[in-house]
């Protein structure tokens, strides 16, 4: 059945409830944000285990908000937004441990591409050309739906920054000769 | 929050659709993860019933504690204003008579009997007081 109740009023009961509610309500809240946040792991990490591992990590840290480890949490923006810097960061400290312990023959951990390439595919290329932080934005606005506000708080930078970083990352694709058609009315 | 619509955000449809493509293309549930997960939540709300109990321990105490302390300060008028300083007469109430009779006394007896104006009128004042607040038959 599906849990029809907010965020907020999830994470109410993560910091109130008595066990058993406040378990069950940490299950719905992980069974919803769990394929977003494996996402935006994948995107740092490009490894399944990695990502895996960032994952149970990122919900350590949200479970480590609630009492009584934490203080309690409220929402000032919805939960994704900060979910995405947890992820993202336990997904590059996953990816940095990974490389530290690499033995020989893993050298390949270190030539990953930021994304894989498709050769031969002009829209890949086209993307994979744009800088880490303007492909960022792009792909939470695009893929995950956030307004600027919320890709400003979850990449935790100034509104201004996002607005302009966006219409940037825009103008790269329209100007980029192998793509170009796709913006031709 | 609702999305900003101050910028014309546009991208072709195929760029959008290549794009959610390469980030969801491979689904990565792992039911080992979920349930290392959920282990690890229930694990960690269980802590807080021990502290409920706790409190649960305190409460019985502390409420019985807060009905005396209610009760004490309901009763304190009837406590600190007990008819035994008041009953001049010895009938076993405080009634005008003893304004009275504390007034003889005093007559009869002058300075000596330690008795001031003040003290009589203070008690013909305070059961005049009283007797203002009984509703007439």
């Amino acid at each position: 059945m599906i849990d029809r109740r907010s965020d907020d009023e999830l994470v109410a009961i993560c910091n109130v409830g008595d066990a058993i509610e406040a378990a069950r309500a940490f299950e719905t809240l992980y069974r919803r944000h769990r394929d977003f946040v494996l996402r935006v792991a994948r995107r740092f990490t490009r490894d399944r285990d990695l990502a895996l591992d960032a994952l149970q990590e990122t919900f350590t840290y949200l479970l480590n908000k609630f009492p009584p480890a934490g203080d309690g949490l409220t929402l000032t923006a919805r939960l994704p937004t900060l979910l995405y810097p947890a992820a993202k960061n336990a997904a590059i400290t996953a990816a940095r441990k990974a490389r530290r312990f690499a033995g020989p023959g893993d050298e390949f951990l270190d030539k990953l591409p930021a994304e894989p390439v498709a050769e031969g595919e002009p829209i890949d290329a086209a993307l994979d050309a744009l800088s880490p932080e303007r492909r960022e934005v792009l792909t939470l606005r695009f893929v995950d739906d956030l307004s600027l506000a919320e890709i400003a708080v979850a990449l935790e930078v100034p509104l201004g920054t996002v607005k302009s970083r966006l219409p940037l990352a825009l103008k790269e694709l329209r100007e980029d000769s192998r793509i170009k058609d796709l913006f031709e009315p | 929050m609702e999305p900003t619509t101050e910028l014309p955000e546009t991208l072709p449809p195929a760029l959008v659709e290549r794009l959610r493509r390469l980030d969801r293309s491979q689904p990565i549930v792992d039911p080992r993860t979920d349930r290392a997960v959920l282990a690890q939540a229930t694990e960690f709300f269980h802590a807080r019933p021990r502290r409920a109990a706790v409190r649960m321990r305190w409460a019985l105490p502390l409420g019985t504690a807060a009905a005396l302390l209610l009760v004490a300060v309901l009763m304190r008028p009837l406590l600190l204003d007990a008819p035994g300083a008041d009953d001049i007469d010895g009938s076993g109430r405080v009634d005008i008579l003893d304004v009275l009779a504390l007034a003889r006394d005093r007559a009869a007896r002058g300075d000596a009997a330690g008795i001031s104006d003040a003290r009589i009128e203070e008690l013909a004042y305070r059961i005049v007081a009283l007797d203002s607040s009984r509703s007439l038959p």
